[in-house]
């Protein structure tokens, strides 16, 4: 518990320090809680994420860095490793590859990968998951793009 | 061959370690037994001395070997023992294929544990300055470690890390490096830098454990006994089946289940699997009360034996499983293991798809039943063994003619009896296992496994019910000490020669079995 808070507020200095050094990722720590965290992650250029914000939930076990954080989409994203309704994400290094050397910034960075080259032979959206091992990729950009669009991108005025 | 085919019971016997010897030798338990042991020899004749087939071993045995062999590879290859112990894990424990891949590939066989060409020490102290790359602190030099790559941490860290893995199992032995682009092993010299004693404990019981479980050899295994910690290493030149562990759970040796003999591990396996899928339908016939066929009294067992016997004033005799009369449950009538051949026969004549499911169903119930009833008294047995190593003898010795006719050491016959039980009732539980999966056309054979099933079956259930109902009307008996001397030497001579018949009935059984019988098939 200690060790975690400590970490955790060493995280949180260094996110201030480093604010403009990664443009695309903003992590947000709960003013109550330490434990809690958001990001706002940019939709990676040339995928249909592209143009979108997409908001992250963190929730820190008591045991971090040992165990690794939950994370989720809170906005809706068509992408074949995020799970559609939840926002649960099937990522290695979120379950059995998880490194106490990694950081809340690194996972966000490990996300914005995911974006960009997703694993359909996983899926937890079994809908974009079928469309892109049967080949169809146009079909799975489109409906990705849709959501990005409905979903992510930032209402103007 | 002569060694396997013949009867587990004998290997009972033959774990003569420890609890197990005072069944063979009384040598140290005082006069009174020794002018006994001659009688008591003549009625139980103990089953020929046979060479061992295996050996056991503790855990400590085990890490002494498995020492010797990770120094032999540290010298051999020049590397430090930890990384010694992570090439012989890597490659199934088996120093020779290390050797040959080695020699062969150094550099393929490095990369597959992640021993680069600049790891040459398992451990190492940064020099300088560092932040823990885990929980971001200062440390001065010196105080930081790293598993020989460049990558440092505090040693807090390290044993959060350590210990997080070792508390997950025996995937700490494949523990890397905690930087996410490093494969660095961690290897023994580092977990015992920076882990507390339980966990380098827990660390050490796994890599004992690997060196059994992951390794190559088919000739050790540990024994699977609840609680057990000791493996049993079979000795060259036999191929082994059963074993009786010191801790008295007999085992297959090649699959780890229950022992099964005469069934093949192959037949146990499908067996579970249809016991599993049929479970509901077999659970609802054994629920069903059973009624006295005679009177309709209902009757709960609550003895060993299937042999029973309503309460006054019916006193019907009958078996528990078929609900026949037992008088034809002796000898050469003895036909309760029988499946009757014409109720199947007559049931698939109709050609409908219905009776043919219930024919099977039938037919499966009818060897299941069977099964499943030699395992409830296989279990009764176990725990009047364990009541009579557990003060029963003694109690018993006391009840005996006001306790002067006999001391409890003279009374081990009836452990050997209990053991002779456990034995035949477990051989006798997978014979219809082995029935059940014979070819239903093949009727000549069939019928021999019955004949000998059937002569077993009715042996054990007599010494059976010897051991059990007849031992209390012994210590029912209220006489003189002299009376009750001669009752008792009476029922000991009674209870050895069953014991003795029942023996030569399963070593038969199990041989012919085994055998798969080719004078019929
Ligand atoms: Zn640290
Ligand atoms: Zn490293
Ligand atoms: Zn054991
Ligand atoms: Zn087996
Ligand atoms: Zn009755
Ligand atoms: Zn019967």
């Amino acid at each position: 518990m200690q060790a975690s808070r400590a970490r955790l507020f060493k995280e949180y200095k260094e996110v201030q320090r480093e604010k403009s050094a990664d443009p695309d990722i903003q992590l947000i720590c709960d003013d109550s809680n330490i434990f809690k965290w958001t990001a706002l992650v940019k939709g990676p250029s040339e995928t249909p994420y592209e143009g979108g914000v997409f908001q992250l939930a963190f929730s820190i076990p008591e045991q971090y860095p040992l165990l690794p954080p939950q994370v989720r989409f809170l906005t809706k994203i068509f992408h074949p490793n995020v799970h559609f309704k939840t926002g649960e994400i099937c990522l290695d290094i979120l379950k059995n590859a998880w490194s106490p050397a990694w950081t809340l910034q690194s996972v966000c960075r490990a996300i914005i990968a995911l974006m960009a080259h997703p694993e359909p032979d996983s899926p937890l959206n079994c809908d974009s998951g079928n469309l892109l091992r049967s080949g169809d990729i146009k079909g799975y950009q489109s409906m990705a793009r849709m959501y990005t669009r409905l979903a992510a991108v930032p209402k103007k005025g | 061959m002569d060694a396997m085919a013949s009867s587990d019971s004998e290997e009972y016997y033959d774990t003569d370690d420890d609890d197990m010897s005072q069944l063979d030798d009384g040598s140290d338990d005082g006069e009174d037994y020794d002018s006994s042991q001659e009688a008591d020899d003549e009625a139980c004749p103990k089953p020929e001395e046979r060479e061992k087939e295996y050996d056991f071993e503790t855990e400590a045995d085990v890490r002494q070997r498995q020492e010797e062999d990770t120094a032999k590879i540290s010298e051999l290859l020049s590397v430090p023992r930890g990384f010694a112990a992570v090439l012989l894990r890597h490659c199934r424990w088996d120093a020779e294929r290390l050797e040959n891949e080695w020699f062969c590939d150094e550099r393929r066989v490095r990369e597959a544990v992640g021993l680069t060409a600049e790891s040459g020490a398992p451990t190492a102290l940064s020099d300088r300055p560092l932040a823990c790359a885990i929980c971001f602190d200062l440390y001065g030099p010196g105080e930081t470690i790293s598993a020989g790559c460049s990558h440092y941490y505090c040693r807090e860290c390290w044993a959060g890390y350590v210990g997080a893995a070792v508390g997950d199992g025996a995937r700490c032995l494949l523990l890397r490096c905690p930087d996410p682009g490093c494969a660095a092993p961690v290897a023994r010299e580092l977990v015992e830098q920076v882990a507390g004693d339980e966990v380098r404990a827990r660390y050490e019981r796994f890599v004992v454990r690997s060196y059994v479980e992951e390794g190559r050899s088919k000739c050790i295994r540990w024994c699977p006994g609840p609680g057990c910690t000791l493996a049993v290493q079979s000795r060259p030149g036999f191929r082994l089946y059963e074993v009786a562990c010191a801790c008295k759970h007999a085992f297959c040796f090649r699959c780890g289940d229950e022992a099964h003999r005469p069934a093949s591990c192959e037949t146990v396996r499908e067996w579970a699997a249809k016991n599993l899928s049929d479970r509901e339908t077999s659970n609802w016939v054994l629920v069903n009360t059973k009624h006295c066929p005679e009177c309709r009294r209902a009757i709960e067992k609550n003895q060993g034996c299937n042999h029973m016997t309503c309460g006054d004033p019916c006193r019907h005799e009958f078996c528990w499983i078929c609900l026949g009369p037992w008088k034809d449950h002796s000898g050469g009538y003895y036909n309760c293991n029988r499946y009757p051949q014409d109720r199947a026969d007559e049931s698939s004549e109709e050609k409908t798809r219905r009776e043919q499911a219930k024919a099977s169903l039938e037919r499966y119930l009818h060897y299941y039943q069977r099964w499943s009833a030699h395992g409830a008294s296989l279990k009764k047995a176990r725990q009047e063994l364990d009541g009579l190593e557990k003060g029963g003898l003694d109690r018993l010795a006391e009840e005996i003619g006001g306790g002067e006719v006999v001391n409890s050491t003279e009374l081990e016959f009836l452990k050997e009896a209990y053991a002779q039980i456990i034995t035949a009732r477990r051989v006798l539980r997978w014979t219809y296992a082995y029935v059940y999966y014979l070819d239903p056309e093949h009727d000549r054979l069939r019928c021999f496994c019955e004949y000998l099933q059937g002569e077993a079956e009715a042996s054990v259930e007599r010494l059976h019910r010897c051991a059990e109902q007849e031992r209390s009307e012994l210590e029912a008996f209220v006489s003189t000490a002299e009376a009750a001397a001669e009752k008792l030497e009476e029922y000991r001579e009674k209870l050895c020669s069953l014991i003795l018949v029942s023996r030569n009935h399963f070593t038969n059984l199990v041989e012919g079995f085994e055998s798969g019988m080719p004078e019929v098939s």
